[in-house]
């Protein structure tokens, strides 16, 4: 009956739901004693270090928060990496002279430099995965660390023409 | 019996450690945009791609990245080392060689010259440098009239430039005088763009596109959408006016009087200068945007259509098949051509 049932099951016929569950269960059962009769104490030991490596992967991903560093390129090489998680007042020399780079509560910004248009200031606080921020004269890019990855189906722009 | 089993067991555990690793999106996928963005012809350029694994993506990003700051080295008339810079520095009313490469970009800038019966020229490097607009420090008012009109007086128009191909397939340039100087800026982009493009196709990727500064030009689409591209309010620069669904082979490059200006006694001067006239064009326009697939040439239309206005520019853009343009006015009214792809947005 149990394996008439079981394949019942697999197809979604038949049964009712609480015969169904009861198989389902019954089997999950089974197949948990097989495998445990199967195993040596090297394969208990290959779970338990998979366990404990899936473990530390969540808790890993858990803890490192999105954008918490931002990389800063001069003339598109990296000469900076910054915490975001740390408060911090960065100098740097560009092409127009001395650039500062302020880091509060986890965003970042160009906090004062001569420029003429200043359109590095202007753009303020960045703080997201992939967001850009420059001061093209200064040849000065900063940008969250982390491939600016949008989903297919997102509604932001993929370009702004202008 | 239980041999059977333990042989499930390693599989098993495998796939449930790709399962999580997908889950905390730890694998690289190819079914979402990839981006990078660069500092490069004096703007930003981003390029994103869809469609192929981030490895690959990384590295067809870098090539192109790596294509455009070598085309940025040529023509850049800036830059020290540049090609452009050496013929500008070079004497005037002689043929001197060129490569093929900037010559081809030449002769492609020298169509649009023609076309638009001389409201387009990339000879207007010694103007440009007057006006400063392209300068760390640009100015703040303009520059003394009796300048301009010496320039405008010294300035051959459409004898200012020009390019030859000699029997051994070489080519040459030459510069009528002192009042002229190559300026490559309005085609440069679209061209580095294209070339950008062919090297992602070469590395496999069929669906990207590149944003420079807002000229940008798609390939591909983003699986089944296509790529939404916004139009910038030529006045509200945080506001987007409109919104074009781009697929296949598009660019769309725009020109404005808003990306670099100064305002001097209530009257702005803008860096799209008027070859006829030695002042930022006064044509009643605020912004130009041209659809077409060959972002290079389309690159030159736009400016060419804002120089000349909309009643004159149409007709140019007529004689340019499979492009299309829309025209934004002073008071914002718009003019497009029929094939402009665009969806207005409620504001």
């Amino acid at each position: 009956m149990v394996n008439v049932c079981r394949a019942r099951a697999l197809l979604l016929t038949g049964c009712n739901s609480e015969m169904w569950y009861s198989t389902w269960y019954r089997a999950v059962g089974e197949m948990l004693v097989i495998v445990n009769r199967a195993m040596t104490a090297l394969d208990r030991l290959l779970v338990l270090l998979t366990a404990l490596t899936i473990l530390l992967l969540v808790l890993w991903i858990a803890w490192q928060p999105k954008g918490s560093r931002a990389v800063v390129l001069l003339d598109n090489q990296i000469v900076r990496h910054l915490s975001l998680a740390e408060d911090s007042l960065t100098e740097l020399v560009g092409h127009l002279g001395m650039v500062k780079i302020q880091v509060t509560e986890g965003r970042i910004r160009l906090l004062e430099y001569d420029s003429p248009r200043m359109i590095g200031s202007k753009t303020g606080w960045i703080q997201n995965r992939g967001a850009v921020l420059a001061c093209i004269p200064c040849g000065i890019l900063i940008r969250i660390d982390g491939a600016a990855e949008n989903k297919a189906d997102d509604m932001q722009w993929d370009g702004v023409a202008r | 019996m239980n041999s059977t089993y333990r042989l499930y067991i390693l599989p098993v555990l495998v796939a449930l450690l790709l399962l999580i690793a997908l889950y905390l999106d730890l694998l690289p996928r190819s079914n979402t945009v990839q981006s990078d963005t660069r500092l490069a012809m004096g703007t930003l350029v981003t390029i994103s791609v869809w469609g192929v694994p981030q490895v690959k993506a990384e590295q067809a990003m870098q090539k192109a990245f790596m294509h455009i700051a070598r085309l940025e080295e040529v023509l850049a008339w800036q830059r020290p080392s540049s090609e452009v810079r050496k013929i500008n520095q070079d004497s005037r009313g002689t043929w001197l060689p060129v490569s093929e490469e900037l010559a081809k970009l030449v002769e492609l800038g020298l169509r649009v010259t023609e076309l638009s019966h001389g409201a387009f020229s990339v000879g207007l490097q010694p103007l440009t440098a007057l006006w400063g607009f392209s300068s760390d420090q640009p100015r703040s008012e303009p520059p003394p009239p009796a300048m301009i009109a010496a320039w405008l007086a010294a300035y051959p128009a459409l004898q200012a430039v020009q390019l030859r191909k000699n029997h051994d397939g070489a080519y040459q340039i030459k510069l009528q005088n002192d009042s002229v100087g190559l300026d490559l800026g309005a085609v440069g982009k679209g061209y580095a763009i294209d070339q950008a493009i062919a090297v992602l196709q070469q590395e496999g990727v069929m669906n990207a596109i590149i944003n420079a500064g807002g000229d940008l030009r798609v390939i591909g689409s983003k699986g089944a959408q296509p790529w939404r591209i916004g139009l910038q309010n030529p006045r509200e620069p945080e506001h987007i006016v409109s919104q074009s669904l781009l697929r296949g082979n598009v660019a769309m490059m725009t020109s404005g009087d808003y990306e670099r200006y100064f305002i001097f006694e209530g009257k702005r001067y803008h860096h799209i200068l008027d070859p006829v006239t030695g002042y930022p064009a006064q044509s009643g326009l605020s912004s130009v945007s041209v659809q077409g697939q060959n972002a290079s040439l389309i690159n030159g239309l736009s400016t060419a259509l804002f120089v000349l206005g909309a009643k004159e520019g149409m007709p140019l853009l007529a004689a340019v098949p499979g492009s299309e343009a829309l025209l934004i006015d002073l008071d914002g009214q718009r003019v497009q051509s029929k094939g402009f792809v665009v969806d207005w947005l409620q504001q």
